[in-house]
């Protein structure tokens, strides 16, 4: 159970799933070890991606939320044209009366950042892509690292 | 929604109870019965009774199914979809006996007198009389400050109906007349005895009878409806109608109101169209009912007072308190008419009043705080349901919601907190109610889309399953949290499960000591049996409700994490309950695939090491072994510390196990640390060569794990390979060992001497159907240590031609524990597989691309001897594959052409072959020879190529046997081939044909192009005279069966040959046949040029001339003409290789069609000899025809066609001699005025302007000498130099050695003013856009020849 007390949403957790759904990075906000919750939890938005994607024929890359997880989280997806699935996890709060909520397409910035660092990645000559191993890269380690921490509702990156 | 009073959640319908039909619910059952008690409804309830025995014909049984199938009790009373909007609305209906008792509406006084209001008169207490379940009844539940009970529900849910619907049949047993009357009576008594319970105000006669004691009327407002049956039908019964209206007049029922009847021998159909369309009639008067109830809780509340209470007390419920109960029961009468946004209006307000008043002025934990807290939840429920039934989801979800926050900030201001068990578990049950109800309602939003319906576009939606899409109604300005979407069942399932454990966990914090009071145990078990609770079935039950949801709606991922958490919760409980290591083993297998599929290392192996820790207290021995071996992929996996990889020891100390497991495990289904691939040294070979391949294995093992020693390893091939057996034999540093070359972590294995072949006794029976009868083994060492990588260079011989594969190495592992048969497929498509691609994929090949690699030794530098491995890419597609190719032919097969080049059209070919027998022994060869592209004739079909063999017989080893063949080739130009087949066979065996052909080139190309041109002449002869006979001998031409007669025109054909061919081909001879003649001619070829050979080498021109008379057969005839011809060459080359003789070849060419015009004056200009001094050039006028023509005939006739040659003459340079003939060949005078035209380029002797007249049929010649000026010019250019005169080509001036000049001789009939065109009548002349040009030989040499 999330028990977070912080008003306002942050995101608790950045997935990135390659095109055969293997987890290509997985980051946790803060960062933990144990991130096994969470890899149960982005693996199970796949299903999400799977059922929507016949859906998806306008080359529209935003899957919205995916699904609430409980009263504290919520999926988001984004897919890219190679196929290739963000999914960012927000604490949105504890679902309290208080708290602000999201507005639709409030993440988009945060995909199209991620999606910004993912493109920078694979651009590299050396980067192998063959989505059979996690991505090493330092610096995409850090940009992802960079906007799961700076990002809070209405923020652009 | 178990925890709660099943009235409390129930969904209200009106109640329609049905009476004598039987009562399947009036069983004697305690639970039942209970369900439907109700204080002092024996002593008070009003008996609806009847003496009638109930109906229980097979047309009662069948319309009491009917009645009971449109009951909808439950939570969910009917669905709400597009489809079934115009459905029956819903109704509970009940069965009852024919004897029924109402529920009571006033309780009994008080049995003893309260000693506290001695004073209360009797009539005082039974004017205060309250219902049995009013607050203000002493005997209630609610007495003295209850606010509502379930009872209350259960009354107007279950007992008290809007409509009794009484069943009777009508008597038809006979046709006897008093009896049936006598039956009717009794009906008529028994229905009336039983309408006076309701409607007490719709007759006088009820009235009457409310005074008498054995009936009163219930006065409830109940609607009551009789339904007759009858056994048989108006035919055998006639008097039906009349009785009936007897009957209804007899108990003042109006039909199809309240008076119904059921014909008999209704077809199910019918009787459920009956059914319905009593519910739809009958439906109204329900709403009426129903609201007839909420005026009644309206009043009350509008009154604002506390009721007097039967007895005084000095606990009461406060007024607000009062207005709640009335609120609540308005919302309640409003949710029995579907009116659902009022319901939700009621049940908000007597929530509200809930919260502010009752919680706050009840005593915190009290027994009426507690039933508060159930009616809030109970109101809360009842609107999320309202709001669901509008299909208001998001409003339902956050309704929801709010009812949590709500609780939460009482139960922490005034209670416990929230940070108990009993919160936790009343969560988890706030979240399975939120389930339970949607499961019920099944919403169509929800509703899993079957798998075969995906397809369609009009299925899908745009979220489907999830969540519900919010509704439009929803402010955009209200922003939408996430958790506001309402989520199919599934997720809160899952919820209550997650709260489930939290309870559990929170459970553990109670300590023994504390007392039951001190903690929150609403609707849970207080903490003394909390401790004891068995939280993980409830768990596991609502974990598997939520997985059945999830994999109903195709998520099949999140199911298989609910499986995950399922099998921890059995693993973290199978200390207590020994049959959950086996269950949760299951479990853990059926989920493990996708991670494993889908690349999930990281769960993968905490699943895995679960399936270990399972599988040795299970006993699934497998199990273990499986994931050991998986668990050893390093790649992958993390290494656990203190923990001893060793594959065959993994089984060591469990005792559970049973029998020793015998696995076969597939590469593709589990995570292998091995690799193996197969590579041949080359990917095509022939039958009878041997062929090197080597087979690469890798442990990728985790570096602390024990080498892994296989004792066999197997390697099966598809196609003609054989099955190749390594064994096992520890390594020992051995003379005898195959070579070892081992560097670092990779070693090669020579095996290609070590190979046997072993032959599988026959009198034995195979070890399986599929093993194969021989095969190649060897010993070597198969132990792989971590990191290794093992090259084993195996050799077969190969016998029989076709594809080869590689397939796969099964990996043998025999231990103490088990045996394992790992099988590794050589070909494995990643596609196919079941493991997702691992990371160390690629290693074995180089970056830089190719398939396979072949591992080499090479000398390493600096240390001398020593080698190390190098690995080559093996650019093959599929370095497995290896393609067996037959034996190859040894018989060689060489042809050439007699010719050299091309060949050419119309030639007699002729090839030399020679076959050369490079077999070891005798072949018995035949040839066959076909030619491709062998041109279509002018039909379109074509020549079929010859395919037949010719025999050459045995032809010993080293031998040869040559033969040649001719053939005529096409006569058009084509692209051929030839090809050339030896088909053999050895003469040890003949049961192998063998083929070997050659194909060559034969383009066959036209030597010749030719160029026409198809002028006129003049005719040497005399024309036809009026006035002499005509000559027979002459004009009859022989064949010819017509004579004829008119004039004779001469043609000369000029054929330009040019050579084409490489080769010089001499053209010994030509004719010109005349093929056809078209327009009334006869055409003769009078002179076809200069007989003798004309030899033509490439790019060479050959000049051909041919003469042509063409006569009419009719003077009178002036048609045009044309005539067919063609030219027909016989030819031989020139150049024959070989001892080929001169072959002369016959090729015809076409000629385009030769037009002859019609009949008409001409001018032609031809260039003659000078003629004799004497002789006039031109006939003075008047002359007789006759004369003239003798003249011309004579210099006619002298005149050969090319330039006469005139001995007598002297050739002048620069002088020519032009004759003119004007050809009058009509039947006219004609009259010409001739003008020869002055010119700068030359002077010219003869008529310059002169006037002739041609008689009919007749023709005149002018005779002219020119002389050109520039002679001197030419001649003296000539001298200085021939290239610049070659390139002088303006002025007329020819590099040949003459120019040409333009006299300009107009020649215009005069009566029609017509002028004559000159056309060219000779060599020498010629006609371009400007007109008539004359060649003038200016050189001495040029004029000798001219003339020769």
């Amino acid at each position: 159970m999330s028990t977070s007390s912080m008003a306002s949403p942050r995101i608790a957790c950045i997935a990135i799933i390659g095109k055969s759904n293997s987890p290509l990075h997985l980051s946790t906000f803060p960062a933990t070890s144990n991130t096994l919750k969470y890899h149960f939890l982005t693996h199970a938005t796949l299903d999400v991606f799977q059922a929507r994607l016949p859906l998806k024929s306008n080359g529209d890359s935003d899957f919205g939320l995916l699904y609430s997880v409980d009263e504290g989280l919520a999926a988001y997806g984004w897919l890219t044209n190679t196929g290739v699935k963000i999914i960012v996890v927000v604490d949105v709060g504890g679902g309290g009366a208080g708290t602000p909520a999201m507005k639709d397409g409030e993440l988009k910035p945060v995909f199209r950042a991620l999606q910004t660092a993912y493109i920078h990645l694979v651009c590299n000559p050396f980067y192998e892509n063959d989505e059979a191993k996690p991505i090493t890269s330092k610096r995409f380690i850090e940009e992802i690292r960079r906007i799961g921490e700076s990002w809070t509702p209405g923020v652009t990156l | 929604m178990d925890a709660y009073p099943p009235e409390l959640v129930a969904h209200e319908a009106p109640l329609l109870l049905v009476s004598g039909l039987g009562a399947p619910e009036d069983l004697p059952d305690a639970d039942v019965s209970a369900a439907y008690s109700y204080p002092q409804l024996a002593e008070n309830g009003a008996r609806v009774t009847s003496t009638v025995p109930p109906v229980t014909t097979p047309a009662g049984e069948l319309l009491l199914l009917h009645f009971m199938r449109a009951d909808s009790s439950g939570a969910w009373a009917g669905r709400v979809t597009d489809k079934l909007k115009s459905q029956t609305p819903p109704w509970r209906i009940r069965a009852v006996g024919r004897n029924y008792t109402l529920p009571p509406r006033k309780a009994n006084p008080p049995s003893s007198e309260s000693p506290s209001s001695p004073t209360d008169g009797p009539s005082n207490r039974i004017q205060t009389l309250h219902s049995p379940l009013s607050p203000l009844s002493p005997d209630s539940p609610l007495y003295p400050d209850g606010v509502i009970t379930a009872l209350w529900l259960r009354k107007h849910q279950l007992l008290l109906p809007a409509v009794f619907v009484s069943i009777y049949e009508l008597y038809t047993e006979t046709n006897d007349l008093p009896l049936q009357n006598l039956k009717d009576n009794e009906l008529i008594a028994a229905i009336n005895s039983q309408k006076r319970h309701f409607s007490p105000n719709l007759s006088g006669g009820l009235i009457s009878s409310i005074s008498s004691d054995d009936v009163r009327s219930s006065g409830h407002r109940s609607k009551f409806v009789v339904v007759l049956l009858s056994e048989k039908s108006i035919l055998s019964s006639p008097r039906i109608d009349e009785r009936l209206s007897y009957l209804k007049r007899s108990t003042n029922l109006s039909p199809n109101i309240t008076f119904f009847f059921l014909p008999a021998l209704s077809s199910p159909v019918e009787v459920a169209a009956f059914v319905s369309s009593l519910l739809t009639t009958l439906y109204p008067s329900t709403i009426e009912y129903y609201r007839d109830l909420s005026k009644h809780s309206r009043r009350k509340r509008n009154k604002g007072s506390v009721p007097p209470p039967t007895a005084p007390s000095s606990r009461a419920l406060p007024l607000q308190a009062w207005n709640l109960r009335f609120e609540f029961k308005l919302a309640v009468f409003a949710e029995f008419r579907q009116e659902m946004d009022i319901a939700v209006r009621n049940y908000e307000t007597a929530y509200e009043k809930l919260l502010t008043e009752v919680f706050e002025t009840t005593t915190s934990w009290s027994e009426r705080w507690t039933e508060a807290r159930l009616l809030a939840d109970i109101t809360s429920l009842r609107i999320v349901r309202c709001y669901l039934w509008g299909e208001q989801y998001t409003a339902a979800k956050r309704r929801w919601a709010y009812h949590i926050s709500q609780m939460t900030s009482i139960l922490d201001r005034k209670g416990r907190g929230t940070d108990t068990y009993g919160f936790a578990a009343w969560m988890s049950r706030w979240n399975r109610c939120l389930a339970e109800l949607l499961q019920a309602a099944n919403l169509p939003v929800f509703a899993p889309v079957p798998p075969s319906l995906t397809l369609r576009s009009d299925v899908l939606q745009d979220t489907p399953n999830i969540y519900a899409p919010a509704e439009k109604n929803i402010n955009v300005s209200d922003r939408l949290a996430p958790q506001d979407y309402l989520h199919h069942q599934g997720f809160y399932y899952l919820h209550a499960a997650e709260y489930i454990a939290e309870r559990s966990r929170r459970s553990k914090r109670i300590s023994i000591s504390d007392a039951d009071n001190t903690h929150d145990s609403y609707l849970c078990p207080v903490p003394s049996e909390e401790i004891a609770a068995d939280h993980v079935v409830l768990q596991l039950t609502l974990l598997q409700q939520a997985r059945r949801e999830f994999v109903l709606r195709g998520q099949k991922r999140m199911a298989d994490g609910i499986t995950y958490t399922i099998a921890k919760l059995k693993i973290a409980a199978a200390s207590e309950k020994g049959e959950f290591w086996g269950e949760a083993l299951k479990e853990l297998r059926s989920m493990a695939g996708i991670y494993r599929k889908e690349g999930w290392w990281e769960v993968l192996e905490d699943v895995l090491w679960s399936i270990v820790q399972c599988g040795r207290n299970s006993g699934d021995g497998g199990s273990v072994v499986v994931a050991g071996l998986e668990l050893l992929c390093k790649n992958v996996f993390k290494e656990r510390k203190a923990w001893v990889y060793d594959l065959g020891r993994c089984l060591d100390g469990v005792e559970t196990i049973k029998v020793r497991p015998t696995m076969v495990v597939r590469g593709e289904d589990v995570v292998s640390f091995l690799t193996a691939s197969y590579t041949f040294a080359s990917p095509k070979v022939h039958v009878g060569d041997s062929i090197t391949s080597q087979l690469t294995i890798t442990s990728s093992a985790q570096p602390s794990s024990i080498p892994v020693t296989f004792s066999e390893l197997k390697i099966n091939y598809e196609g003609p390979l054989k099955t190749i057996l390594l064994k096992h034999t520890p390594s020992v540093i051995d003379a005898s060992n195959p070579p070892t070359i081992s560097t670092n972590t990779v070693s090669k294995i020579d095996l290609k001497n070590a190979i046997h072949e072993l032959q599988h006794p026959s009198n034995e029976p195979l070890p399986s159907p599929t093993s194969a009868k021989s095969f190649l083994y060897a010993n070597t060492d198969l132990t792989l240590a971590p990191g290794e990588t093992k090259v084993f260079e195996l050799s077969s011989t190969l016998r029989e031609a076709g594809e080869a594969k590689a397939i796969c190495a099964t990996f043998v592992f025999v231990s103490e524990g088990f045996e394992l048969d790992f099988m590794l497929m050589l070909d494995a498509d990643d596609e196919e597989s079941s493991v997702h691609v691992l990371p160390n994929r690629g290693q074995g090949a180089l970056a830089a691309g190719g398939d396979g690699v072949w591992w080499t030794e090479i000398p390493k530098k600096g240390i001398e001897g020593a080698v190390e491995l190098k690995k080559k890419p093996l650019r093959g597609v599929e370095p497995g594959r290896l393609e067996i190719l037959p034996r190859p032919p040894k018989i060689d097969v060489t042809a050439k052409s007699t010719v050299q080049g091309d060949i050419y059209v119309d030639e007699i070919v002729r090839i030399e072959f020679e076959a050369v027998n490079g077999e070891d022994e005798e072949a018995v060869v035949d040839v066959g020879v076909k030619i491709l592209g062998w041109p279509g004739d002018e039909h379109g079909t074509e020549e079929p190529p010859t395919a037949s063999l010719y025999p050459l017989g045995t032809i010993p080893s080293g031998a040869s046997a040559k033969r040649a063949f001719t053939f005529p080739s096409p006569s058009v130009p084509a692209d051929c081939a030839i090809e050339i087949t030896a088909h053999y066979h050895l003469v040890s065996d003949p049961e192998t044909p063998i083929a070997k052909p050659i194909v060559a080139e034969m383009p066959v190309i036209s030597p010749f192009r030719t160029t026409f041109d198809f002028s006129p002449r003049v005719h040497p002869e005399r024309w036809p005279d009026y006035f002499s006979l005509p000559e027979q001998d002459i004009t009859l031409q022989e064949g010819s069966k017509e004579r004829a007669l008119g004039i004779t025109q001469r043609w000369c054909l000029t054929v330009a040959i040019v050579g084409m061919g490489p080769e010089t081909v001499e053209i010994e001879g030509w004719e010109l046949p005349v093929l056809d003649v078209a327009g009334g001619v006869l055409a003769t070829v009078v002179q076809t040029g200069n007989d003798g050979n004309a030899e033509l080498v490439q790019g060479a021109t050959a000049e051909l001339l041919f003469i042509i008379d063409v006569q009419k057969f009719s003077l009178e005839d002036r048609r045009s003409a044309s005539v067919d011809v063609s030219l027909s060459l016989r030819w031989r080359r020139k150049d024959v290789s070989g001892d080929g003789l001169p072959v002369i070849n016959t090729t015809s060419l076409p000629v385009p069609r030769l037009p002859i015009p019609g009949s008409e004056p001409r001018v032609l200009a031809a260039l003659v000899a000078p003629p004799p001094v004497k002789a006039p050039v031109l006939s003075p006028p008047g002359s007789p025809p006759i004369t003239k023509l003798t003249r011309v005939r004579t210099a006619s006739t002298a005149a050969s066609m090319l330039l006469p040659t005139l001995p007598n003459s002297i050739a002048i340079p620069g002088v020519v001699h032009l004759e003119y003939m004007l050809e009058n060949p009509t039947n006219y005078f004609l009259t010409f005025n001739v003008v020869m035209e002055a010119n700068e380029e030359f002077a010219f002797s003869g008529p310059k302007q002169t006037s002739l007249q041609l008689l009919p049929v007749s023709r005149v010649s002018l005779h002219y000498r020119l002389f050109t000026f520039k002679v001197d010019d030419v001649a003296q250019k000539r001298a200085e130099g021939e290239k610049k005169v070659e390139f002088e080509q303006d002025g007329g001036v020819n590099a040949e050695g003459g120019i040409w000049v333009r006299p300009g001789l107009r020649v215009v009939d005069r009566y029609f003013n017509k002028t004559l065109r000159v056309s060219p009548g000779s060599e020498g002349i010629a006609v371009d856009k400007a007109g008539l040009m004359v060649w003038v030989p200016t050189w001495e040499e040029e004029v000798k020849e001219v003339e020769r």
